[in-house]
């Protein structure tokens, strides 16, 4: 450029490469701000939550769960991160995002078992926690090979029992009048189908024994144990047949030997007693096993087996007890149903909505169980004639919900054990608090009366004594008789009077007519104490609800407080006549002669006039002979816990969603309430109450739907073609 | 002294010009390789350099494709120029593009406008767009709209509007701000007759105005009498550079005096072969004569077309006398002697490889 | 700024001017009523306007590019462009202030949704903090796509061509982020994650403001609306 003639070219080549080179440099400039500033941006943020009910922080109850974590514990959450909903997937991550943020002893692990580095590190650490509980494992197998053992030596004896037993036969046939005699054959006949009988128990044992061998060798996939609780479990009908039928002949035999039959040939009454000799410690070795079974517990490992996929777990892990009062105290381990936290993605779609509430309520409550503190013992008394332990069938939801919440449960049937099971004086004597389910019962075949009676008598002496109760109720024919119904007559000592003669019906008016239905469903408990707030809004179902009302006068000492309470109006009567109604559903009530009314005749006692229905009440009671205030929850209703009703569902519109939330809460609640763990009532994250829309008639929707769908846009366009015109 | 050391002269103008110093534009790619710098694509202006001084009209003459519309381009900043400087009124187009745009008042080619609008929408447009204060807005729309015969269409909207009226919408848009620089791109294309005349006539008008009373107006053009009737100096560009400059009468004298006239010179009809070829032999021998050319007319006449030499003065005389000396009797029936129009000075220039016209206007 | 406004404001009211801008505003309403009939307005279903807000985004893929097809393409096509890049406007002003106009449409077409939020008002009590946080998203989100339709309108004079390629591009982009945080390993699969806009609008429309995605949006519209100025300027150098 130092002569005018020197190229052009030159130059604006430079200059073009100038500007290329400066646009480059503008672009990586502005792709650098761009990244930086959201990378900043990312990481120092904030998250506001603009929901009315804050239904984004953690509900009160998560947030008192983990005030009381106090050791770390490791969230582990296994599963094929390609298998479930990416939705679901950021859901659960929001969720886990919040407790981890809240508690920093939580500290979070995801393995991605869709791979197998994932898998390898999943079952090292399925076998870690197996060597946690090395001791414990080892004390089930000796434990369960012992009850094994016992239960094949006492099928032995009873086989080896058959040859005194035949001779015993021969001798009462010969005392009879010899073998061509008349009664003779009755007594062989006889003698026949008791061996046939001990036949079946021996082979009944050795079938056990045979499944309990095999559910003992093999492993329980993922977990590198057998399901011992299970290979314990198996044994179980058979003992308890043979431990009958044992015992009944030992009666037998002692009846026979102590010569209650006077004129009873010597040589018969020496085999009885040989016989009875025999049978003795049998039926004590076979006695043993149940109770050495009890003995062992529940391992820990083992009662979230269940909730143990082959890929898929969400296990919450505390580090190994320190002590052995640490290790009552505080269980090491929990697991949550993954099929709930992180459903697979053919199965996503139901309860969308409530996925995140559910998932945050789950890991609530599985840290819960954690959490420091006595273990509560729930225990369901009952006089049915069979267990529910340990599968809780018909009562799954609700005993699972407490178990995930660190609770124990356990039964007292009544009707089979006549004393309560050692766990509950265990229990009682390690001080954790005990909560007592009473299921009432009620039958007319005389054997049950005997049931009858302890159940009330049992009912009776734990509401004297002070213990925590949540006690059922059902409708009674008695006190129409007359006579008392000893299912609930024993609540007026704690100031409860339950109108068990006159459950609570009501009717409606609608264009089809009257209906009438025995179930009482609230959306709004009525009442304000700490157990209603957890159910407001949420819909509660309790049929055939028993009205309570309190004794005048009160005895000293007692607070009763309405739970659930139902308005008093014309359409609401406790119906005395519901004998027959009961056994038919309600839409044929009205084939009825005289239908279920409203008025004075049928409400017999005249409940109707005393204002709102109480149907289930907290009763606080203070006394100088109790050690501390006794709790008593009463729920004038039985079937609302059942499965039926906590995992009734309704499809609304193509998606399924628990039709009674109210339900379970009321039942966790109120256990909690009872347990003594007050800070733990509060509303879970499940019931956060969500306005819906109501319903509509098929022509408001659809007029509705269409001026929004094409009224809308028409009228747009109408306006662009109006203003079109005007401005030309 | 290169285009870069300029970048940086603060150059004061008391009066609005437009100044390209050694502005060059490059469409195309460069790709640099070792040492310098290889250029391919097509260099639309080269090395042009001029001033554009207020109170005239100067009008930029050029074929189609011959970089006015790029150098026009350049001067508005909508194009950035490959090399050289350009100063609107002092403010470089490129460093202090906003104060230059800001001072232009611009009618594109075929001014696009948005047919959607309404004119005085528009206009309020384009007043917002250049910072008419507000309460001065409705004046200049209204002297816009005034100047440009606006007033009847000021309600309709542009689309429905003919090409003239819309031509004038757009004048009336460049005019609003009262600019110091009025550059017009081919302002009378598809206008009527007409029409032109009014566009001439506003176009002559509109160098007064401004800022200072006297405004650069810059119009191009591709038609030759429009530019000879409207401007005051004209700039002839082809291929990128700029080729004359002047006013017209300058550029035809100055082609006169330079370029060689042609003399004519036709016989009688049914003048002999013989005395024809005498009369071309004795006009070839005269001095200052480079080159005679014979053609035969219909009617029988012959045409001598006589070529001067660069240097040779008036023949008119020397070739009458040497036909007259050469051919007995009245041989001729006419001698004349053409001198080249505008038209044939513009189209010597655009189709001369290389101007031999010294540019008035070039800086150096 | 009174520039870039004239032009907001010129931009907005052009597409009132044309048959297009009613026609888009029309098509949104008819679609966004259909998702609100469709998915709200049934009995039971909670009274919100979350599931609409979740379909909206994947309208908004197609509606933003229909307002923002014509910003630029229009004026390059009709030459409109050149008495525009001559005026005294920065390039960053033209482009903000054609993005606002575009922004301000869609906030017009917004606009009527809100009886949406009258008819939820009239049958039930719905939470006005996720609707307001949700309607905060869609805008955020449009903003987002309408300023990627600006760059893409500035780069061809064919409003077509610049309608599929912001189609294309934030099609892809979504489908493209959500698949390779899918297949990715962890530090690029977290980026990826982050370039996917539907898990932002859906914390929006559950009633999260989140800074960080209120930051995002805000940072890429000003990205593309930078390149979009940087685009203008290279055309100049042409």
């Amino acid at each position: 450029m130092s002569t005018p003639t020197a190229s052009p070219s030159a130059i604006r080549g430079d200059a073009r490469l100038s500007y290329a080179v400066q646009a480059i440099v503008l672009i990586l400039v502005l792709v650098a701000c761009t990244g930086l500033a959201i990378t900043l941006t990312s990481t120092v943020r904030t998250r506001i939550d603009a929901t009315a009910t804050r239904e984004h922080q953690l509900s009160p109850q998560a947030l008192r769960v983990l005030e009381r974590i106090y050791v770390p514990v490791r969230i582990v959450i296994a599963a094929d991160m390609a298998a479930s909903n990416a939705s679901d997937r950021l859901r659960l991550e929001d969720v886990l995002d919040k407790f981890t943020r809240a508690n920093s002893r939580l500290e979070l692990r995801v393995l991605d078992t869709g791979s197998p580095a994932g898998i390898e590190e999943y079952d090292s650490l399925l076998r870690s926690l197996a060597d946690d509980e090395k001791a414990a494992i080892a004390r089930h197998r000796e434990g369960i090979s012992a009850a094994i053992a016992a239960t094949g030596q006492t099928a032995d004896g009873v086989r080896s029992l058959l040859p005194t037993l035949a001779l015993l036969g021969d001798a009462l046939i010969e005392h009879a009048g010899g073998a061509g005699s008349p009664g003779a054959e009755q007594i062989r006949a006889r003698f026949n189908e008791q061996a046939a009988m001990y036949r079946l128990v021996a082979s009944n044992l050795d079938a056990a024994v045979k499944r309990s061998n095999e559910i003992m060798a093999r492993n329980l996939d993922p977990l590198p144990l057998p399901q011992l609780d299970q290979a314990g479990d198996a044994l179980r009908p058979a003992l308890r047949d043979a431990i009958t039928s044992l015992t009944r002949m030992n009666e037998e035999m002692d009846r026979l030997a102590r010569g209650e039959i006077r004129e009873l040939l010597e040589t018969a009454r020496t085999r009885a007693r040989d016989l009875a000799t025999l049978v003795a410690p049998l039926r004590d070795l076979a006695a043993r096993v149940p109770i050495d079974l009890d003995a062992l517990g529940r391992l820990r490992i083992l009662s979230i087996a269940q909730a143990i996929q082959r890929t898929r777990a969400c296990l919450l892990i505390a580090p190994p007890a320190t002590s052995i009062q640490d290790a009552q105290s505080r269980p090491t381990l929990t697991a949550v149903a993954m099929d709930e936290l992180l459903p697979l993605a053919d199965q996503a779609g139901a309860q969308d909505q409530d996925r995140r509430f559910r998932a945050e309520e789950l890991l609530t409550a599985g840290l819960a169980s954690l959490a420091g503190g006595s273990r509560p013992l729930v225990v369901f008394l009952h006089a049915y004639p069979l267990r529910l332990s340990p599968g809780f069938e018909e009562l799954q939801r609700v005993s699972n919900s407490i178990f995930l919440r660190g609770m124990e449960v356990t039964e007292w049937a009544i009707g089979l054990d006549e004393k309560q099971p050692a766990l509950i004086s265990a229990a009682r004597s390690a001080g954790r608090p005990i909560v007592w389910i009473c299921f009432p019962f009620e039958a007319r075949a005389a054997d049950a009366a005997p049931r009858v009676a302890r159940l009330a008598d049992a009912m009776a002496a734990l509401a004297r004594d002070g213990e925590a109760m949540m006690v059922n109720l059902q409708p009674s024919t008695l006190p129409g008789t007359g006579a008392d119904d000893p299912m609930a007559s024993f609540l007026r000592e704690i100031g409860v009077d339950a109108r068990t003669a006159t459950p609570i019906v009501q009717q409606s008016r609608s264009a089809a007519g009257r209906w009438v239905d025995a179930a009482s469903v609230l959306t709004d408990p009525g009442a304000d104490h700490p157990i209603s707030l957890t159910l407001r809004s949420l819909r509660t179902r309790i049929a055939w609800a028993v009205p309570i009302r309190p004794v005048s006068p009160m005895p000293a000492g007692v607070r009763i407080e309405p739970v659930l309470r139902l308005p008093a109006t014309p359409e609401v009567w406790g119906e005395s006549e519901f004998g027959p109604l009961r056994q038919v559903p309600p839409e044929r009530w009205p084939d009825f002669a005289s239908p279920p009314t409203p008025g004075g005749v049928r409400d017999l006692l005249g409940d109707s006039a005393q204002g709102d229905w109480t149907i289930a009440a907290a009763v606080t009671r203070s006394s100088p002979t109790l050690p501390r205030d006794q709790r008593v929850l009463i729920v004038g209703g039985l079937d609302w816990l059942t499965d039926t009703q906590t995992l009734a569902g309704e499809v609304v519109e193509g998606r399924p969603i628990y039709a009674f939330p109210g339900n379970l809460e009321l039942f966790i609640a109120g256990t909690t309430w009872l347990a003594g763990q007050d800070d733990l009532v509060a509303r879970t994250g499940a019931s956060a109450s969500i306005s819906t829309i109501p319903s509509l008639s098929a022509g408001q929707r659809s007029a509705l739907a269409w001026s929004l769908i094409a009224g809308l846009p028409v009228l747009v366009l109408l306006s662009g073609a109006a203003w079109r015109l005007a401005r030309g | 002294m290169g285009p870069a050391s300029g970048v940086h002269q603060c150059v004061y103008a008391p009066d609005p010009m437009i100044q390209a110093d050694r502005v060059s534009k490059l469409f195309g790619r460069a790709t640099p390789s070792t040492g310098s710098s290889r250029v391919r694509g097509v260099l639309a202006v080269d090395d042009v350099s001029l001033t554009i001084e207020p109170g005239v009209v100067t009008g930029l003459l050029g074929p189609n494709g011959a970089g006015k519309t790029t150098l026009i381009r350049m001067m508005t900043s909508y194009l950035t120029p490959s090399a050289g400087v350009i100063r609107i009124c002092g403010h470089d187009s490129v460093l202090a593009s906003g104060a230059a745009r800001a001072s232009i008042g611009y009618l594109p080619e075929s001014a696009p406008v948005y047919p959607e609008m309404r004119v005085e929408d528009f206009l309020a447009y384009r007043a917002r767009i250049f910072c008419v204060p507000r309460d001065k807005r409705k004046a200049a729309m209204d002297r816009a709209l005034d100047r440009c015969s606006l007033a009847d269409v000021r309600h309709r909207r542009i689309g429905q509007l003919s090409k003239g009226y819309r031509q004038r919408v757009g004048l009336a848009a460049a005019i609003l701000h009262d600019p110091a620089v009025l550059i017009l791109d081919e302002p009378s294309s598809g206008l009527d007759p007409s029409q032109i005349q009014a566009m001439r006539a506003l176009v002559r008008d509109l160098t007064m105005g401004g800022p200072t009373g006297k405004r650069v107006v810059l119009l191009s053009s591709h038609i030759l009498p429009e530019v000879s009737l409207t401007c005051d100096r004209v700039l002839i560009i082809a291929r990128g550079r700029i080729r004359a400059d002047g006013t017209p009468e300058q550029l035809v004298n100055n082609a006169a005096s330079t370029s060689r006239s042609e003399y004519v010179l036709e016989t009688l009809a049914g003048l002999s072969e013989s005395a024809t070829g005498a009369i071309s032999a004795g006009v070839g021998g005269l001095p200052g004569v480079e080159s005679v050319h014979v053609e035969v007319l219909g009617d029988g006449s012959r045409r001598l077309k006589i070529r001067p030499t660069a240097e040779a003065g008036d023949l008119r005389e020397a070739i009458a006398r040497a036909a007259a000396a050469s051919a007995p009797g009245p041989a001729l029936r006419e001698l004349s002697r053409r001198t080249p129009t505008l038209e044939e000075v513009f189209n010597g220039i655009v189709e001369r490889p290389e101007s031999l016209v010294p540019a008035s206007g070039v800086a150096s | 700024m009174t520039r870039t406004w004239a032009i907001a404001t010129r931009e907005y009211a052009s597409f009132f001017r044309t048959p297009l801008g009613w026609i888009v505003a029309a098509l949104f309403l008819f679609l966004s009523g259909l998702v609100f009939a469709q998915q709200t307005l049934r009995p039971g279903e909670p009274a919100s306007l979350r599931s609409f807000f979740g379909v909206w985004w994947s309208m908004l893929v197609f509606i933003a590019p229909s307002i923002s097809m014509r910003l630029f393409a229009e004026e390059l096509r009709t030459g409109t462009i050149e008495p525009l890049m001559s005026a005294p406007v920065s390039e960053a002003g033209l482009a903000t202030g054609k993005f606002a106009g575009a922004l301000m449409f869609l906030m017009t077409c917004l606009a009527p949704t809100l009886i949406y939020a009258g008819v939820l008002e009239a049958l039930s009590r719905p939470d006005y903090g996720p609707i307001a946080a949700g309607y905060l998203g869609v805008v955020l989100l449009g903003m987002m796509y309408l300023s990627v339709g600006l760059l893409f309108s500035s780069l061809t004079s064919s409003q077509t061509l610049a309608f599929m390629l912001t189609l294309f591009v934030l099609i892809l982009s979504e489908v493209g982020a959500t698949a390779a945080a899918a297949r990715l390993d962890e530090p690029w699969a977290g980026i990826a994650r982050s370039l996917s806009v539907q898990p932002r609008i859906a914390d929006f429309a559950r009633g999260i403001i989140d800074t960080g995605h209120v930051s995002f949006f805000l940072i890429m519209s000003a990205f593309f609306i930078l390149s979009t100025a940087l685009a203008l300027r290279v055309r100049r150098w042409h």
